[in-house]
């Protein structure tokens, strides 16, 4: 064991751990918490995502999307033993966030001090995760590691926001550093890793390299499908719900940091829809393009898995801030990444969430502070009203040209010779 | 030619970027759902509207300015700060909205009592209508941060006014002033305006007492104070897009040429 990869892996730790309390995404950490008090009650969190958008085409006779969990169950398993913990500590029966997806002004609750624990616990098993990246990274280069543990991004992400994009990323990294020696196991932590949807795009990288070899196939399909099994579950006894998920993660409309950010100034759902459909059926092209031009010059499993990463973040309708987090590990140890993307998403926070929106844990303790964060709200809106749609499109096509620059290099990158460092390599093989 | 020695590819996605980024300029008019918390916007050629979803106590609805692709707020109706009867129209009742044509129906429901708000935009004016099946007495406040008058008055003094059928008010953005008189049927039985200092009047109240009551927004023609500034004033314009995708596009392709080498 490295003592410097060690140490290293504590200090991201530690950083992560002392932000993890006061900040949090309100409408993700509500959908997260809401979800997982529900799966701990033996509700499924899919019939009242379903329930929610039904309400909301019967308040306004509109087929709206309603923004509530919309991921595999498995992301559940990881969450409750976590939210579970919170649960029993002293004051942990109750709810910490109640109105999450209403107006901050009117019908947010929150619970103090059981709001900080209960942000700790539910961030922890992300933090657990980041700091298991750092080592791994460190193991292969100590440069992509520090890189890692003290990026703003990737912290902003995991402690700040409290999404779990950073656990898929490291899922992602797990499945391509296990795919030399252990193909079910690299199948299982690839089918983890789709505990996102969008990392599916990288599922050609790892499939045309084992079209010929039927039985390594059968393994890592088989890892993949275990990886599923709560799916499984779910899609036998809640199928309608769960299907309506699945319809919802696939047409949801445009939005995100970006080249189509400018068709959020398209008014009416049915136009954006209809723009979405074309756009996804673009997207779904570039990644059948990419994934066979990356079989036919056989690139590096890294660098394809990296590249169609890319390939998403270029071409896909809804790309959200936290996404590059996914792609930053298996990106810190590709040549077809830059870190530098991630100024993009930084940048383009600022303009939609907001960095002040993630300290409302710390300023709605009190109502003096509640003050001084309303009048900074009020001032910031102000200051920004005028620019933040045309700035949040800057950062979109900023992101969406670099991305594709690094995109559009892969294909020139010579096969490399070296061989994968494996970190517990005896685990898996 | 500078361009010369770009690959294809590189072409296709830069035209790629650059026409998506002219959709915003695409001719929609009217009313449209929009949003996960169930807002409708209406966009016309001078007037649009958001009105917000049920989750929110604001833009009840919200009427904006639409100026050389700019849209500038002029009046807010708040749910938070308006009451039928005494009860808040925000907090005390669940509401359903319905589009029927050109206008937008919000039905406030209330065991007791049927409440409905009729919003209905046309070219240069949009028409708030309330209605209710027993005499109400409606206390409304209509917002805008900041108003530089209503009436004759621009200093942020709370003071009631006459009550009168019209109402003036006037707001300045990007060195215009626009103006619109505030028609109301019947006449209201109190109006008061206040505000915050030292930044201006931001609140008008109005108290009606009624079965069906009216306020007429009618916009006037717009007086420019800063001669050619607004010309050139694009700020939060549609324009803006297929702008900065052109001049990113640019850049990026001479960054590309120079660090390429071609």
């Amino acid at each position: 064991m490295s003592n410097a990869g060690f140490r290293l892996a504590l200090l991201g730790a530690a950083i992560r751990i002392a932000l993890a309390p006061f900040f949090m995404h309100t409408w993700d950490i509500a959908t997260i918490l809401t979800a997982t008090e529900q799966f701990l009650k033996g509700i499924s969190p899919y019939q009242y995502v379903v329930q929610q958008a039904r309400s909301l085409y019967e308040t306004t006779g509109l087929p709206l999307p309603y923004y509530g969990f919309a991921y595999p169950p498995v992301v559940l398993y990881v969450y409750a033993p976590f939210y579970a913990l919170y649960q029993l500590l002293p004051g942990g029966n109750t709810t910490p966030l109640v109105g999450g997806h209403s107006s901050s002004y009117t019908a947010l609750t929150l619970v103090y001090p059981q709001l900080y624990a209960a942000l700790f616990s539910i961030k922890l098993p992300v933090i657990i995760t980041d700091t298991a990246t750092i080592y791994l990274l460190h193991s292969r280069s100590p440069k992509a590691a520090k890189i890692y543990a003290l990026s703003p991004y990737v912290i902003v992400v995991t402690s700040i926001w409290g999404n779990f994009d950073p656990l898929v990323g490291h899922l992602l990294l797990l499945s391509y550093l296990t795919f030399k020696n252990n193909k079910f196991v690299s199948g299982l932590l690839f089918g983890l890793s789709t505990m996102k949807f969008y990392t599916m795009v990288c599922l050609g990288a790892f499939l045309h390299r084992l079209i010929n070899q039927p039985k390594q196939l059968m393994r890592f399909l088989t890892g993949f499908a275990i990886a599923h099994l709560p799916t499984l579950y779910y899609l036998a006894t809640d199928t309608e719900n769960l299907l309506h998920i699945v319809a919802f993660q696939g047409t949801r409309p445009i939005n995100g940091v970006n080249i189509y950010y400018s068709m959020v100034a398209v008014r009416g759902l049915e136009q954006v829809l209809l723009l979405t459909r074309i756009i996804s059926a673009i997207f779904v092209i570039a990644v059948i393009l990419v994934s066979v031009s990356y079989a036919r010059n056989r690139v590096e499993l890294n660098e394809a898995v990296t590249g169609l990463m890319l390939t998403y973040v270029v071409f896909a309708p809804v790309t959200n801030e936290q996404l590059l987090a996914a792609l930053v590990p298996i990106g810190l140890i590709s040549r077809n990444f830059s870190h530098k993307l991630t100024i993009f998403p930084l940048l383009y926070i600022a303009f939609n969430s907001t960095y002040h929106y993630f300290t409302i844990p710390i300023f709605f303790s009190s109502q003096e502070l509640r003050t001084v964060w309303e009048s900074f709200k009020a001032l910031w809106d102000l200051m920004v009203k005028d620019y933040q749609l045309q700035l949040r499109y800057l950062f979109g096509v900023g992101l969406g040209l670099s991305a594709f620059w690094l995109l559009s290099d892969t294909k020139h990158i010579p096969r490399p010779v070296s061989r994968l460092s494996i970190p517990f390599k005896k685990y898996f093989s | 030619m500078w361009l010369k020695g770009i690959n294809t590819l590189l072409y296709l996605f830069i035209l790629y970027v650059i026409v998506i980024s002219f959709t915003p300029l695409l001719p929609l008019y009217g009313w449209q759902g929009y949003g996960s918390a169930g807002e409708f916007y209406y966009t016309g050629e001078r007037i649009h509207i958001r009105y917000n979803g049920p989750g929110f106590p604001n833009d009840k609805p919200h009427i904006f300015i639409a100026d050389a692709g700019r849209t500038i707020s002029l009046l807010e109706f708040s749910g938070r700060h308006s009451a039928l009867n005494g009860s808040n129209l925000y907090f005390d009742f669940s509401t359903k909205t319905r589009l029927l044509g050109d206008k937008l129906l919000v039905f406030y429901n209330s065991p007791s009592i049927s409440f409905v708000q009729v919003v209905e935009p046309s070219k240069g004016n949009v028409r708030v209508k309330y209605t209710c099946n027993c005499t109400m007495e409606l206390t409304l406040t209509l917002w805008r941060w900041y108003f530089s008058s209503i009436e004759d008055f621009d200093r942020p003094v709370t003071r009631s006014l006459k009550p009168a059928d019209e109402l003036t008010i006037k707001v300045t953005e990007g060195g215009k002033t626009y103006k619109a008189l505030l028609v109301f049927s019947p006449t209201p039985k109190e109006v008061k305006i206040s505000g915050e200092i030292p930044h201006g009047l931001n609140k008008i109240t109005l108290r009606f007492i009624e079965r069906e009551i009216s306020i007429n927004l009618v916009l006037h023609d717009a007086v420019s104070d800063a001669g050619w500034i607004p010309l050139i004033d694009i700020r939060g314009g549609n324009h803006l897009y297929p702008v900065t995708a052109v001049v990113a596009s640019m850049l990026y392709l001479m960054i590309y040429k120079k660090i390429k080498g071609f």
